[in-house]
């Protein structure tokens, strides 16, 4: 995969962060079953529940994780407890956009970061 | 696209020994405090330094430069492994790092006997914007190896010159003047934004973004501030790319206009430093043509575009961080909530070599404050002349690479849109920048040049 051939004067960090516990709750102002479990009277159902939550949460992040090495071969993969973070610099994240939606992949899939730097030292 | 705008990667600890801006830091504060230390002792950094006697005939040059050689070693000898060992610990290759910077130090050196040219000091062409002119002429016409890029690193020596400028600034000063510099760079700043984000946006349509990444290059700090606000607003690549061909070309000629403007109006030092760091957006490009007038043009300009615009890209950064998720991405997405950005990104964003700047002005005001009146011209004499020849080193350095490193051709490709808005921005910043140096201001910015506030 190449990025789009024009002059450049920046270098995109494209940041993707697939997370294990969580599908973007945030995003609809919903609270993660990890926290609402913190705060309500906890039961083995609701535990079984949770369970369940993240094992569909971390299969879905190794699909994701899976496609997009798939679509490209120069990821920095980090692997922490919270998920995984997979940066590239060799593909931009507006080329990488498009595919994910198109493999079905949803924004409660990913978080993206984009970070840039000079391509050149100057001003 | 939801993104999260949130993310904070300062580095942690690691960041104090990786970091180009951190490593300014040390490496300024280190020659203050060596200074000083051995001021004390009864010896001066001055031993390290060099300058070069005005000349008006190439032929005297061989004995005017003979018994400069031991010094040349030593700068060079100094600057080489002190930059070296940081370069290294960054992560960069010192071999690399080594070659490319001997062939950048033989050009300052150079350009440094060239600006003591008396014919050239005729037309104002000194050290500072001989380098940029010379290092325009190679970047642009003539192959540069790749092996000398490992040298120029243009950021790491403006950093580092501003933090020794620090020292040459006294703190009193900075609380005196900054806040009338952060009034005057506060209201250019943020109305120069408000006109390039809506000429953009409303005016030529482009997207939100894009107009927010265009409008910081030309109204907080050109090229870092476009990098800081593209990163927030997650900017695409191309329109970052246009930001940052924009401010290259404007900025380069600004160091060139500015200058001429203020001679031919007659401006005070002080009125002009504060004109130029008003209206020139880059730190860099800014230093270039400030330092074409005296200390007192070094001293405005300092006070007005580090004190009073290069601190705020962090705030800058955070406040469009929450626009864009909060408004922008929301309405695109049609969401009902979105993640916050958090505060840490002040910091992340927050140019680190301004702390250096501030903690040196600091130091050497509390020791001015404790010691005679002839220990403070002492100082002076052994401690803060050597700092401010080396910052001019270090500036020289810095020209040079922005010279060589601006290749025009290579810049990206700018419709005639973001073209537009930004130019209409740079004719508002200019304009407002001197209204209030010239106008409003100009009596209180000349007394600040020389010396003499309240």
């Amino acid at each position: 995969m190449t990025t789009r051939p024009v002059k450049e004067t920046c270098v995109q960090n494209a940041c993707f962060f697939l997370p294990f516990f969580e599908s973007g709750e945030w995003r609809r102002n919903e609270k993660s079953p990890w926290k609402t479990l913190k705060k309500e009277a906890s039961d083995v159902k609701s535990v079984r529940a949770l369970a369940a939550y993240t094992e569909r949460r971390i299969s879905r992040s190794a699909d994701c994780m899976s496609f997009l090495l798939g679509l490209h071969d120069a990821w920095d993969v980090t692997v922490k407890k919270d998920g995984v973070w997979m940066e590239t610099e060799t593909m931009i994240y507006e080329d990488i956009l498009p595919r994910l939606e198109k493999a079905g992949f949803t924004e409660d899939d990913y978080v993206l970061y984009s970070e840039y730097t000079r391509k050149w030292g100057m001003l | 696209m939801t993104t999260n705008n949130a993310k904070t990667n300062g580095g942690g600890l690691k960041s104090l020994y990786l970091k180009e801006d951190w490593w300014a830091v040390w490496i300024g504060l280190a020659t203050v405090a060596i200074g000083l230390i051995l001021w004390q002792f009864g010896g001066s950094i001055k031993a390290i330094t060099l300058s070069f006697k005005s000349f008006s005939n190439f032929a005297d040059l061989p004995g005017l430069l003979a018994p400069l050689v031991p010094k040349m070693l030593i700068l060079y000898a100094v600057l080489l492994v002190v930059l070296t060992i940081a370069t290294a610990i960054m992560g960069r290759s010192p071999v690399k790092f080594v070659a490319g910077f001997t062939l950048l130090f033989i050009l300052a050196i150079i350009v440094q006997i060239l600006g003591q040219f008396t014919h050239f000091k005729t037309f104002n062409l000194e050290a500072p914007v001989l380098a940029l002119i010379v290092g325009l002429i190679i970047g642009n016409f003539v192959k540069i190896p790749e092996w000398f890029d490992a040298g120029m690193r243009t950021e790491f020596y403006v950093k580092t010159g501003i933090v020794l400028m620090g020292a040459t600034l006294p703190f009193t000063i900075i609380l005196e003047a900054g806040p009338m510099a952060l009034l005057q760079a506060s209201v250019v700043a943020i109305a120069t934004f408000v006109v390039i984000y809506f000429a953009a946006t409303k005016l030529f349509g482009l997207e939100k973004p894009f107009g927010a990444t265009l409008g910081a290059g030309g109204s907080i700090c050109g090229v870092s501030a476009s990098i800081a606000i593209g990163s927030s607003v997650n900017a695409k690549k191309e329109h970052v790319s246009m930001a940052i061909s924009m401010v290259v070309i404007w900025a380069t000629i600004m160091v060139f206009v500015l200058p001429i403007v203020c001679r031919a109006l007659g401006l005070s030092d002080g009125a002009s430093g504060a004109f130029i760091g008003t209206s020139e957006f880059a730190d860099a490009a800014g230093i270039a043509a400030a330092a074409q007038f005296g200390d007192g043009a070094m001293t405005t300009f300092t006070l007005m575009k580090v004190v009073g615009r290069d601190i705020f890209v962090g705030i800058w950064a955070l406040i469009l961080a929450i626009i864009s998720v909060t408004l922008w991405e929301r309405k695109k997405a049609g969401e009902t909530g979105a993640q916050k950005p958090s505060a840490g990104v002040i910091w992340e964003r927050f140019p680190k070599f301004v702390v250096g700047f501030f903690i040196a002005s600091i130091i050497v005001t509390l020791v001015n404050l404790a010691v005679t009146p002839e220990a403070v011209a002492a100082i002076e004499k052994d401690v803060l002349s050597p700092v401010k020849n080396l910052r001019g080193w270090a500036f020289v350095l810095c020209f040079l690479c922005i010279g060589m490193t601006t290749r025009f051709k290579a810049l990206a490709a700018v419709g005639w849109k973001p073209f537009a808005a930004f130019t209409i921005g740079v004719i508002v910043n200019v304009i407002l920048g001197f209204l209030f140096s010239v106008f409003l201001f100009n009596e209180y910015w000349t007394n600040v040049g020389n010396g003499m506030l309240s």
